[in-house]
């Protein structure tokens, strides 16, 4: 990263290659509005650098646009070249650049705006070295140069307007600038001295734009030159005006130009885009940015292992968008926990090797002014995290999405996946001595050590009340509050059965775990099959946790569709068409949103008599409960009684209509 | 529970908003300038760039307090942090070696840099006796023309008192005598010849 923070330009390099005067070329073809508010930002802002405002009307379909430059022109504000029939981009700009032949050049698209001395700032960007050719400056549209998100056509983040975002950039990195692969041609600022050398854009091979930036980069490269990205201006550029949908041919087309000739090209900037170095200027900005958010910053903790409570903190975060700056922490590995920015649009991440940098962690969240913490889940982190409350001195609130407190195994099972009971201590050492806890403690560590984090918290949220009662067994002292997760409301589908089907179609919902029922959907099928009873089961998601290679069951009345996304379910509920859902769980489930799911589609549902199930399907009509340990043959002979008692409704309500 | 009740319970235990958080300087802070905005593969053992021999007992002590207060070490943890330390002992070796050379280099520069010092001292000084010497040089050069001007001012006057002094009515009067005497002179002269 250069610093050209004394700003001044060199005298030497001043007197010797420093053209006094910059033409910032701007060729129009398309989009009155963006012009006007392009010229008009140009217009507004005095710079201490002498410039021209040299526009090239490419031969503009749109008269009201011919016309609105050729009154600007009559005021002396431009300098306007008129073309007779389109030559193209880059013939435009060329014509443009050729103009002044002495004269630095700044080629700035139609639709972009800029801010305050955004000029100067470029110039002192291009003569902090004898060497730099081009300076390309930020913008929210510029791919390698693009802010907040990289390599993105990003809208202006919320509440930041171009003003206050540029003069952000102009005091965050003041004096700052980091050399790219490429420039990028939006708004780019060519030194005279490296257009001499290099020569103009190449119009032959790249006529209609795109790609002939990037050549240009290429061959000042080859003669040394260096592309600079201008950390501290920010220019907007709406993108694509010009081209409309032409654009991604048109950038399709420049890339396989690009290929040939500068084969190399691709190289350089993935082996960019992978380092990103351009990122510490953007995290500062973001970090800027998060400091002076009005919005109270709330810090949520969670693990990285998906699921339900990823849902619940990915919900959550969402509803609390509109009022506060949500940041979640998670482990990325055994050592290292990430801090991300959870707001739409942003890409913001800070990363700690803990417990090196505990200090630092502690000092950025101090920073960010963060004024509540929730812990999620903290399974994956390091311990030091439990600490965080006590070390900030901040309230916090801890949501039970499963037994952890309690549980090192988090849901109360044994190796084989079913509920352990809740033995006493000596029964959970066994457990323990069989499969460790994180940290390596015994219970009795373990269970203190979180009796204390949740005997401190301001609110333990619970969303079952059956949870609350099991947790409050071994930690009574903490402030329980019952809250049901939120949820997304899902449009009801009408979902009709197979009742007059050869067979009952039973679904199950979500990733099969041994917990979640694995072992005794797979004893139901074999039971099904042994029996030659007309059950088939479909389960709707895969078998084991996400990534691990999915078991298949050609011989038996199962199948398995494979992993979906939640927007997708009701659309595959309803495409199976089941009779009756299954929920085959073993543990006592904490809530379960694939429940709500199933609930929603108003089909029959089958449930243990564990955990929130028993609750939460209290007032469902059509459910049939049965104890958790009831063997395969048992749920199935549950099964066919439904599916014969339903048949035989069905057959006389039938009877009725016909009469 | 509908989205909307949700956020109003959630949020209603929160305690009003502060008027004023209490920031540090944007930008500060050497681990967010440098680290903290890369994930770990991406900047290996960046921590060990600020490292000291406090930095480790810190670690030593931040480890034995957050993860041993309640158990002893099994022998694998042990031989995990022997081989950390290890490891941040011959990071910590290689860069005193690093240090140590780069000591020795910035000695033998800063010995180069006394004796060029030292070497425009006395150049500046002797490019101050050669200005003295042009300054004298240009002093007596004036002085030469001062008195050249005065000669020939001089010399001038001399002529024009000889120009009178032969334009006079008395040298013409004379001048038959200058000539008679000056006949004399010659035929006295002769015998000796």
């Amino acid at each position: 990263m250069a610093n050209n923070s004394n700003s001044k330009i060199s005298p030497v390099i001043a007197a010797s290659i420093c053209p006094s005067v910059v033409d910032v070329i701007i060729p129009v073809y398309r989009g009155l509005e963006e012009t006007q508010r392009c010229l008009e930002s140009v217009l507004a802002f005095p710079q201490e650098t002498t410039y021209t405002i040299v526009v090239i009307n490419d031969c503009s379909p749109e008269p009201e646009l011919s016309a609105w430059l050729r009154e600007l022109a009559g005021t002396g504000a431009i300098t306007l070249l008129e073309n007779q029939i389109n030559t193209g981009f880059v013939n435009a700009v060329n014509r443009g650049m050729v103009l002044h032949p002495e004269r630095d050049a700044v080629l700035l698209n139609s639709d972009t705006e800029v801010h305050g001395d955004w000029l100067d700032r470029m110039r002192r960007c291009a003569y902090s070295d004898p060497q730099i050719g081009t300076v390309t400056p930020f913008s929210n549209n510029a791919t390698i140069c693009s802010y907040p998100c990289f390599t993105t056509s990003n809208l202006l983040p919320e509440n930041w307007p171009l003003d206050a975002l540029d003069k952000l950039f102009a005091e965050i990195n003041a004096g700052q600038s980091m050399e790219i692969p490429t420039s990028v041609g939006f708004c780019m600022y060519i030194t005279r001295h490296c257009l001499n050398q290099v020569g103009y854009f190449d119009a032959t091979l790249f006529k209609q734009g795109y790609g002939e930036e990037n050549d240009f980069s290429m061959r000042a490269m080859d003669l040394g030159f260096r592309q600079m990205l201008c950390a501290d201006v920010f220019v907007y550029h709406k993108g694509s005006v010009s081209f409309g949908n032409e654009a991604e041919n048109l950038c399709a087309a420049a890339q396989e130009k690009l290929k040939e000739r500068h084969p190399q090209y691709f190289t350089l900037v993935g082996d960019f885009c992978a380092r990103d170095p351009v990122r510490i200027l953007r995290r500062r900005v973001d970090t800027a940015r998060l400091r002076r958010s009005s919005h109270r910053k709330l810090m949520l903790i969670t693990h990285r292992m998906g699921g339900g409570t990823e849902k619940h903190v990915l919900e959550l975060a969402k509803l609390l968008e509109p009022d506060f700056e949500v940041l979640i922490l998670r482990p990325t590995h055994p050592s290292e926990v990430a801090v991300e920015w959870a707001r739409s649009s942003e890409e913001f991440m800070a990363y700690f090797s803990l417990p090196y940098a505990y200090m630092e962690l502690l000092d950025f969240i101090k920073g960010l002014g963060i004024f509540r913490i929730h812990f999620h889940h903290v399974i994956g982190l390091h311990q030091q995290i439990l600490r965080l409350p006590k070390d900030l001195g901040l309230p916090y609130d801890f949501t039970l999405h499963d037994y952890y407190p309690i549980c090192p195994q988090y849901n109360l099972t044994r190796k084989d996946g079913k509920y352990c009971g809740e033995p006493d201590a000596s029964g959970c050492a066994a457990c323990l001595a069989e499969r460790p806890a994180l940290w390596g403690m015994d219970i009795l560590s373990w269970r203190t050590l979180f009796k204390n984090l949740l005997a401190s918290a301001e609110r333990v949220i619970v969303p079952s009340n059956d949870t609350m009662e099991r947790v409050k067994i071994y930690i009574p002292e903490a402030n329980y509050v019952y809250l049901p997760h939120p949820e997304v409301p899902i449009s009801p589908l009408n979902i009709s059965s197979t009742f007059f089907g050869n067979e009952l179609k039973v679904v199950i919902l979500g990733h099969l775990t041994l917990a979640k029922g694995l072992k005794l959907l797979e004893s139901c099928a074999v039971d099904a099959k042994v029996r030659k009873l007309p059950i088939f089961f479909s389960v709707i998601g895969v078998n084991g946790f996400v990534g691990q290679q999915a078991r298949v069951y050609p011989d038996l009345p199962l199948s398995f569709t494979g992993p979906y996304s939640d927007s997708q379910l009701m659309i595959l509920i309803a495409r199976e068409r089941p009779d009756i859902i299954f929920f085959p769980a073993l543990w006592p489930e904490t809530y379960s949103f694939t429940l709500s799911y199933a609930m929603r589609s108003g089909l029959p549902i089958a449930a243990p008599r564990i955990g929130a199930f028993i609750e939460r399907l209290a007032d469902y009509p059509h459910t049939r409960i049965l104890d958790w340990d009831t063997p395969a043959a048992g749920w199935n002979d549950m099964l066919m009684t439904f599916w014969r008692e339903h048949d035989h409704d069905m057959t006389q309500e039938g009877a009725g209509d016909g009469a | 529970m509908e989205p909307e009740d949700y956020l109003r319970q959630y949020t209603e235990s929160f305690l009003p908003p502060k008027t004023e958080s209490r920031l540090p300087p944007d930008g500060s802070g050497l681990m967010l300038e440098y680290g903290c905005y890369y994930p770990s593969y991406q900047q290996p053992e960046a921590y060990l760039d600020v490292l000291s021999r406090a930095d480790l007992l810190e670690i030593v002590r931040q480890i034995l307090s957050t993860e041993c207060p309640q158990r002893r070490l099994i022998r694998r943890q042990v031989d995990e942090y022997l081989e950390t330390l290890r490891r941040l002992k011959d990071e910590r070796a290689w860069r005193q070696a690093e240090m140590e050379r780069l000591n020795g280099e910035l000695e033998r520069l800063n010995g180069e840099l006394a004796w060029r010092i030292n070497e425009m001292g006395n150049l500046g000084a002797e490019r101050k006796r050669l200005e003295t010497l042009v300054l004298d040089s240009h002093a007596e050069l004036e002085h030469c023309r001062s008195r050249i001007a005065v000669l020939e001012n001089e010399c001038a006057t001399m002529r024009a008192t000889l120009t009178d002094l032969r334009a006079s009515t008395s040298w013409k009067v004379t001048t038959p005598l200058r000539r008679f005497s000056g006949a004399v002179k010659t035929l006295l002269r002769a015998p000796e010849d």
